[in-house]
């Protein structure tokens, strides 16, 4: 008897988005880096298996955020609906699996200001979710 | 106001009321229900019932007919009835389970009880008249794992089960040996016992509790990743979630049919409002309103400024630990004014829920 669930009893394997680079690219050009941000959290590969796919969000999603100054993370957070604040602490714990590629001092500042607004449940939700980014 | 209730320091894993409010039934983590008594304004242990040999995980006491269901990770589930003043067994006959019994719940009409056990079973037990024993019938579209939670729809035919595959169902319940005619429900036709009505996701995260509200026109439920659900027979297609700041709730109740407690790794419970029509769950407020008392964090407000800002404070609550099970104690018409939680350092405590914003 084995009780491990199957991806499709969890909706994985279907519904994959990915975010075009193109598009995110266009964005960062214009300077509108909240926008490019909210843009890869509305189409992270949650569902994706394939670990390239997520690799490359998670990298536009990060660099993203260190692009944004200090100052300004409160406001972007508040912008960001509320569904995508978790998928925004995903990454910011994503990020911290390469403290080399991303500077854990941001990262921090980023979990300090997205624990503010969403508290501990969303670190529950980064902890249960089998979306993973 | 609030009465708190304390039985050693043990977790209290189940509790369950008799009819009165005079007795309750605890399973303190260990294999036995101990049974209290009020005596004087203090309790006093009057039976012990001991005959399942691993943790008991649930209790229920039916209050009319007096009768007790206790469910054990040995496997097992039995039936108490008192006679000659000592509590006498009858094992339940749950020829399938060959895993921990999760919940057991006794019917409103008190005549089946609803299991849920590790093996992804579900079970309407009722007693064979003829054959003198609690048969069960087990349902045959199964959850994908553990059932962890089991709540009766009030007309007696209907039961919600919450499992660990993410998943809510709603199963006709109607036994043809006790129920007599099926009857019409709000959330679909009853024929056959085990008929799967409703199936609902909640996101990804395993389910703690599930509960019907009082006349049984609304479910909501609660599950690991701290969101709570809720839909209605009405529009049934349409589940509302609240996505909360919070720590994950163990446990839901319906007060009214719009208003409910849910409470878990937060400590105290929090009130919240369902709407269906406008499709949102809001936050009312905390039932516990200890907190902005004095004591500690008075005193660090005057000294120690920055603990003001930490994430979490020292907890000063009614409960000090997890809470893990929540029970209407006492009700008016369909609203429930009472409400009892149990935590993991052996306290009970009763709420009353008189004057707080509820919608009747």
């Amino acid at each position: 008897m084995t009780n491990q669930i199957d991806d499709k009893d969890d909706d994985l394997s279907i519904n994959i988005v990915e975010p075009d680079e193109n598009e995110w690219r266009k964005l960062i050009d214009d300077m509108k880096y909240v926008r490019a941000l909210e843009y890869v959290l509305q189409n992270a590969p949650v569902r994706a298996k394939d670990l390239e796919k997520k690799k490359k969000a998670a990298h536009m999603a990060l660099s993203t955020m260190m692009k944004i100054k200090p100052s300004e993370i409160s406001d972007a957070i508040n912008s960001i609906p509320v569904p995508l604040r978790d998928t925004l602490m995903k990454y910011v714990y994503k990020g911290f699996e390469n403290p080399k590629d991303y500077s854990s001092s941001a990262l921090l500042t980023w979990h300090e200001k997205v624990l503010a607004v969403t508290g501990l449940g969303s670190i529950v939700r980064v902890l249960t979710d089998r979306r993973t980014v | 106001m609030t009465e708190v209730h304390s039985f050693g320091n043990l977790p209290v894993i189940a509790h369950a009321w008799n009819k009165d409010r005079t007795q309750i039934a605890v399973s303190l983590g260990k294999n036995d229900v101990r049974i209290y008594q009020k005596q004087a304004g203090k309790w006093r242990l009057i039976h012990t019932l001991s005959e399942h040999l691993s943790r008991i995980l649930a209790i229920d006491w039916a209050p009319t007919t007096n009768r007790i269901v206790s469910a054990s990770a040995d496997y097992n589930a039995y039936v108490w009835s008192f006679e000659n003043n000592v509590w006498k067994q009858q094992m339940v006959e749950l020829q399938r389970t060959s895993r921990a019994v999760c919940c057991a719940k006794w019917s409103p009409n008190e005549n089946k009880f609803a299991i849920g056990s590790s093996d992804k079973n579900v079970g309407i037990c009722y007693y064979e008249t003829e054959q003198r024993f609690w048969a069960a019938e087990m349902i045959k579209k199964k959850p994908k794992s553990t059932v962890t939670c089991i709540a009766w729809h009030p007309n007696n035919q209907l039961i919600v089960a919450g499992s660990c595959d993410y998943r809510v169902r709603i199963y006709s319940a109607y036994i043809k040996a006790v129920d007599g005619q099926p009857q019409v429900s709000s959330w679909g036709t009853i024929t056959n016992t085990g008929d799967l009505l409703h199936e609902f996701q909640s996101e990804s995260g395993w389910i703690h509790d599930v509960c019907f509200s009082p006349l049984g026109e609304n479910l909501a439920w609660v599950s690991h990743n701290s969101i709570i659900f809720a839909v209605s027979a009405k529009n049934s297609s349409r589940t509302t979630m609240e996505i909360t700041n919070y720590l994950p709730f163990r446990c839901i109740i319906f007060v009214s049919e719009s208003t409910l407690i849910v409470a878990g790794h937060e400590f105290s419970p929090l009130i919240y409002n369902y709407d269906e029509r406008k499709d949102s769950i809001d936050f009312v407020e905390k039932l516990d309103q200890q907190e902005t008392s004095t004591g500690k964090q008075a005193v660090n407000r005057l000294f120690d400024q920055p603990s003001m800002q930490t994430q979490t404070p020292e907890p000063i609550s009614t409960h000090q630990s997890m809470i893990t099970q929540m029970l209407p104690y006492q009700t008016d018409h369909t609203n429930i004014v009472k409400i009892s939680s149990t935590d993991l350092f052996g306290q009970v405590v009763i709420w009353n829920l008189s004057g707080r914003k509820i919608k009747k």
